[in-house]
């Protein structure tokens, strides 16, 4: 048929179909006018749509395609979850799919990415793990990491979070792309490492950290994406990254994986640290350290066994090619912009940076950096022309660097190392040479201890504690004398022990935690493989690292080292000795701390005391520094008489023995303070706590973990008078300190974070206080024994939380829990389980019990009011008015009005 | 998902732009895809037609298209594409269990073993087939709203959205094909025009 007919055909027939049937054959007769093939044609074709019925109507296979295109149309348009409208699918991993969405009320339309897990992967392992990632995401919040936004359930009862929906590219191609430069690229780096740490802090290991996990915005903002196969740690496990056990998850990217994720092996924060270094390592080169290999057991093997390449060896490699290639083919694959030859390059990258991405590359996880921190720590260092921790150490090079640095200094500094050097080498060489004449192993020690008291009375000048506030240079300093203790006294272990110890105690002083750790523990292992156990050194090692454990919240390894020490000590000194006290005291700390187990820390205390006035006499600073912490347990379990006597006396012979401007009266001026302001004695504890936090400021830094404890305490006293605005600040500047010193899930922290909370409720602001509450109790939970009392103040913080939301069957469990955790500690009144008590009474008014909640509150301002001895102490006035609260509930206006004369104006 | 997909969903990508040359590269894949999968699922297969062609073209899709990077067009486009596959597949198979034609009958064939197609639809797939391949020889869109239809399960509004015309129109056309294609098979393969 011709095409024109046909055309006339459709479209005669299809008006046809539009007229009712008995109209149909005389339009046909018209319409085709005197052409009879078109007639007949439509008359057949009519003829046969009239009888055809239901033939074609349905598909032969029923469902069909159509179903799936239907199902696939409904996951790209029109599908909602929640109130969210799925615009198109991200990604589908092998647990979840990735919706671009959108938030169907939202009048600004913002984009987010919404996870669920599809119906047909729906399972219970799944499930949990989805949960995880969901509860991971949601205890994050940092500028580099996308952020949990909402989460839910889908109709059918699937899981699903929305996430902040990142625009951006992957940070390789981004770094490429821009033509960024190295230092460029070390920046955006180190924002990267920033994200990483504060997950650390969180107690999360990110697990497949990787260049297409990371994405850059437009600005230029790195976001660490996909927490899916991410790992929440136990806090115990961050001291002791080694110990940690972790499920056998393999990894999803082999190129990214650490030789322990091949191994199926622990997972700690050094596996992020090793992806975190090949990760720099393509961004410096273009390469990643092992390419895909043929196969994954060939892949494995070049992991676990071999040595990636120096980067600045892999740049030049590349570079020869490139020349050959003419000028006019595209950089590298690292394009620098043009002013930067690949010679240049390869000379930018050989010594720090390949030093820098070789140490996060070490196939040992203890090897690596200790966190992600001091890996953009060194490469700050880098950049800034410091000497990295990362280097292998020469004269050269330190004299290069200084050189550069800082020319005035260079005379002094290096007469400085010189001599430091300089000594410990000569006294191990005639240590060396006299061993050879004699009793070997004991001469040798015997040297070295006097070699190690010379260095450590040369260390103590950066002590700050002795020199007042000339501290600028001290981190300097012992920054350099690791590197050279390291290097040049290898072979030389016992001495290199005992400088690694005491440059340890100096970082701890400073409250540089990562790096104390890595030395003492350096200190120990090389202590024990030299001398064995049950040597006194040994002893002294563990003594060290178990107070800096403790002072990291890692209570049951400081325990288990101090311990041992204690008992070394004694089989070698015998009971009365010093340093046996000197344990006593760390293992009271420890009791205390992590158990609050007062009365067994009370008497190791006065053992220890007793032992101390004995050896060294009443004024002597150790019996001070005893005093001092037997004044803190006396104050704790509510003793307060006992404990002003001691803290005044404390207090007095250090202002005597060390002076004003010295931390260790500041410390006393605190505790002094701390314990009046309990009393409510505001103003006697202002000046000293001024004072404290003065001291601290000037000789400590801004920095330590000392001032942020003055900021906390000066916070907390604010607030006891009234000032919530000007505590609110002084917690927030604390808090940010004790972070970045303790990590997020150290109780200090969570005690900081619970005083915030605390503040904010008390202004009302009811959201973000129950945010800060819930964190803080939940770091408890995690890091504290079940019956710690200090469990108690979070307890008790988020129970007022739901008081003043007015939800006391919230508030009733955690108030019930304060309340017996108080009753089983405490053998005696205590002012805490009263105010619980109250607030148990207030739970019952909210109910309106209101008899059994007469007598909780009775009971309990009478507790509180004998406690302190004060009618207007804050917390007695809180338990009146949670009185007047009843009465004016229950209907008794006298009760209410006799309440209401003990408040005064 | 293997690494030939990306090259796949470009082709499908070009191909919904009109790339002609990418339908040519695209179709073998699709359909020897889809094919080894039919096989296996034909093989097995005992009764389940319905579940088992959308599992099979579902498989098929997932499997050879790079998600992220189509659009819903495209994706309407691979399933058009997945019609014409299935209904070479669903002749291929009628063909092989022994329904040969008897020349110039009416050839009521239809899939016994695969009950859920029920008889009054029926599809003598191998019959409506060849019509077919007739019908196109008058007007291919008119060919191609069948096979959406009839062997792919599309409805109206995709098939308008797929070829970018309004729902009556696509109605209207469907009638008169059928209507085309009924008169054919009545009357014995002979279109008469």
């Amino acid at each position: 048929m011709e095409p024109d007919l046909w055309r006339r055909l459709e479209e005669v027939f299809q008006q046809a179909l539009e007229l009712p049937e008995g109209a149909r054959s005389a339009f046909i007769a018209e319409a085709s006018g005197g052409d009879a093939t078109l007639r007949g044609e439509l008359e057949a074709l009519l003829s046969a749509h009239e009888s055809s019925g239901s033939f074609l109507e349905e598909p032969v296979v029923e469902g069909g395609i159509s179903q799936l295109i239907r199902e696939q149309k409904d996951d790209y348009k029109s599908r909602k979850i929640g109130p969210y409208r799925l615009l198109k699918k991200l990604g589908e991993g092998g647990m979840s799919r990735v919706y671009l969405a959108v938030r169907d009320d939202d009048e600004y339309q913002k984009l987010v990415a919404l996870k669920v897990i599809p119906r047909d992967l729906d399972r219970d392992d799944l499930r949990r793990r989805f949960r995880t990632e969901r509860q991971i995401l949601a205890s994050l919040d940092h500028t580099n990491i996308a952020k949990l936004l909402d989460g839910g359930t889908t109709e059918s009862g699937l899981p699903y979070f929305v996430m902040d929906y990142i625009e951006g590219v992957q940070i390789d191609e981004y770094c490429d792309r821009n033509r960024l430069s190295i230092v460029e690229r070390l920046e955006l780096f180190r924002t990267v490492c920033a994200a990483v740490q504060y997950a650390h802090q969180n107690l999360v290991v990110h697990r497949d950290i990787k260049a297409s996990n990371i994405l850059v915005t437009d600005d230029g903002m790195p976001k660490l994406l996909d927490f899916g196969i991410a790992k929440l740690l136990k806090p115990e496990a961050f001291a002791a990254p080694v110990e940690f056990t972790a499920t056998r998850i393999r990894p999803m990217t082999p190129s990214y994986a650490s030789p322990e994720q091949i191994r199926g092996r622990h997972i700690t924060t050094a596996t992020d640290i090793y992806s975190l270094g090949v990760l720099l390592y393509k961004l410096l080169t273009g390469r990643l350290p092992f390419e895909l290999q043929k196969s994954p057991r060939e892949m494995e093997r070049a992991i676990l066994e071999q040595e990636p390449q120096r980067p600045s060896t892999v740049v030049s490699r590349m570079s020869n090619v490139e020349t050959v290639s003419t000028d006019l083919s595209p950089g590298p694959a690292v394009q620098e912009p043009p002013r930067i030859q690949p010679a240049q390059l390869r000379r930018r990258l050989t010594g720090d940076l390949d030093n820098i991405a070789m140490m996060a590359l070490r196939k040992e996880p203890q090897r690596r950096y200790a966190s992600a921190e001091m890996l953009s720590e060194d490469i700050r260092r880098h950049m800034e022309g410091l000497p990295v921790f990362a280097h292998k150490d020469s004269l050269g090079y330190r004299a290069s660097k200084f050189v550069k640095r800082n020319r005035i200094a260079i005379a002094v500094c290096a007469a400085f190392i010189a001599l430091l050097v300089g000594f410990a080498v000569n006294m191990t060489v005639q240590a060396r040479r006299l061993a050879l004449e004699r009793d070997q192993a004991q001469h040798e020690r015997d040297r070295a201890e006097e070699v190690v008291a010379f260095l450590q009375e040369i260390f103590s000048f950066s002590d700050p504690e002795r020199t007042g506030s000339e501290e600028i240079t001290a981190r300097e300093i012992l920054d350099r004398g690791r590197r050279r203790i390291d290097t040049e006294l290898a072979g030389q272990p016992i001495i290199q022990a005992s400088l690694m110890e005491a440059i340890g105690n100096v970082y701890n002083t400073l409250g540089l935690f990562d790096w104390s750790e890595a030395s003492l523990r350096r200190a120990l292992e090389l202590r024990l493989e030299h001398l064995g156990e049950g040597d006194a050194l040994v002893a002294q090692s563990e003594d060290s690292l178990g107070v800096l454990l403790r002072a990291r919240g890692n209570y049951e390894e400081a325990e288990r080292l101090l311990r041992r020490s204690l008992a070394t000590r004694q089989k070698l000194f015998g009971d009365e000795h010093p340093l046996v006290a000197q344990s006593l005291v760390h293992l009271a700390q420890v009791s205390y701390d992590k158990t609050e187990a007062y009365e067994s820390a009370e008497q190791l205390y006065r053992r220890a005391l007793e032992i101390m006035r004995k050896a060294r006499g009443d004024d002597d600073p150790a019996v001070t520094e005893i005093l001092s912490e037997l004044g803190i347990l006396l104050v704790q379990t509510g003793r307060f008489e006992e404990a002003e006597v001691v803290f005044r006396q404390a207090l007095e012979t250090r202002r005597r023995e060390l002076g004003n401007d010295n931390p260790r009266t500041a410390d006393s001026a605190n505790n002094l303070g701390v314990f009046l302001g309990i009393l409510g004695r505001h103003d006697e504890a202002l000046p000293l706590f001024r004072e404290s936090l003065d001291v601290r400021l000037r000789i400590l830094g801004e920095d330590h973990p000392a001032t942020g404890e003055s900021l906390n305490n000066l916070g907390r006293l604010l607030r006891e008078t009234g000032d919530l605005e000007g505590a609110e600040d002084l917690y927030r500047q604390g808090l940010v300190i004790w972070r970045k010193r303790f990590g997020e899930g150290a109780p200090k922290v969570a005690s900081m974070i619970n005083n915030l909370g605390i503040v904010l409720l008390e202004q009302g602001e009811l959201e973000e206080a129950e945010t800060h509450l819930r964190r803080a109790l939940a770091i408890r939970r995690q890091s504290l024994d079940a019956n710690s009392p200090d469990l108690g103040w979070s307890l008790v913080g988020l129970g007022r939380l739901f008081l003043a939301k007015g939800e006391p069957q919230n508030a009733e469990p955690l108030i019930r829990e304060a309340l017996e955790l108080y009753e089983q500690s405490f053998d005696r009144p205590h002012w805490r389980t009263a105010e619980a008590r109250t607030l148990l009474g207030e739970v019952r008014t909210l109910q309106g019990r209101y008899e059994e909640a007469e007598t909780l509150l009775v009971d309990g301002y009478q507790g509180v009011l004998s406690e302190f001895q004060n009618p207007s102490h804050r917390r007695t006035l809180d338990a009146v008015n949670r009185l007047i609260r009843l009465y004016e509930a229950w209907g008794k206006p006298e009760e209410v009005a006799r309440y209401r004369a003990l408040i005064p104006a | 998902m293997s690494d030939n997909s990306r090259d796949l969903t470009q082709l499908l990508v070009d191909w919904s732009a009109g790339d002609q040359e990418a339908f040519g590269e695209l179709m073998p894949v699709v359909y020897d895809e889809l094919h080894r999968l039919a096989a296996r699922y034909l093989r097995r297969e005992r009764g389940d037609h319905t579940l088992q062609t959308t599992a099979l073209v579902h498989e098929a899709y997932i499997r050879l298209i790079d998600q992220k990077r189509v659009q819903w067009q495209n994706s309407l486009q691979f399933f058009a594409l997945a019609a014409q596959m299935m209904r070479r597949i669903l002749v291929d198979h009628a063909r092989r269990k022994g329904y040969e034609k008897h020349g110039g009958q009416v050839r009521r064939v239809s899939l016994d073993d695969a009950p859920e197609v029920s008889r009054e639809r029926a599809a003598d797939v191998v019959a409506v087939d060849e019509a077919l391949l007739a019908l196109a020889e008058v007007d291919k869109e008119l060919a191609r709203i069948v096979e959406l239809r009839y062997f792919g399960g599309f409805k109206s509004e995709e098939i308008g959205e797929l070829m970018g015309v309004s729902v009556p129109t696509v109605t209207r056309k469907f009638s008169l094909a059928k209507a085309w294609l009924y008169r054919y098979l009545a009357s014995g393969g002979d279109s008469g025009a």
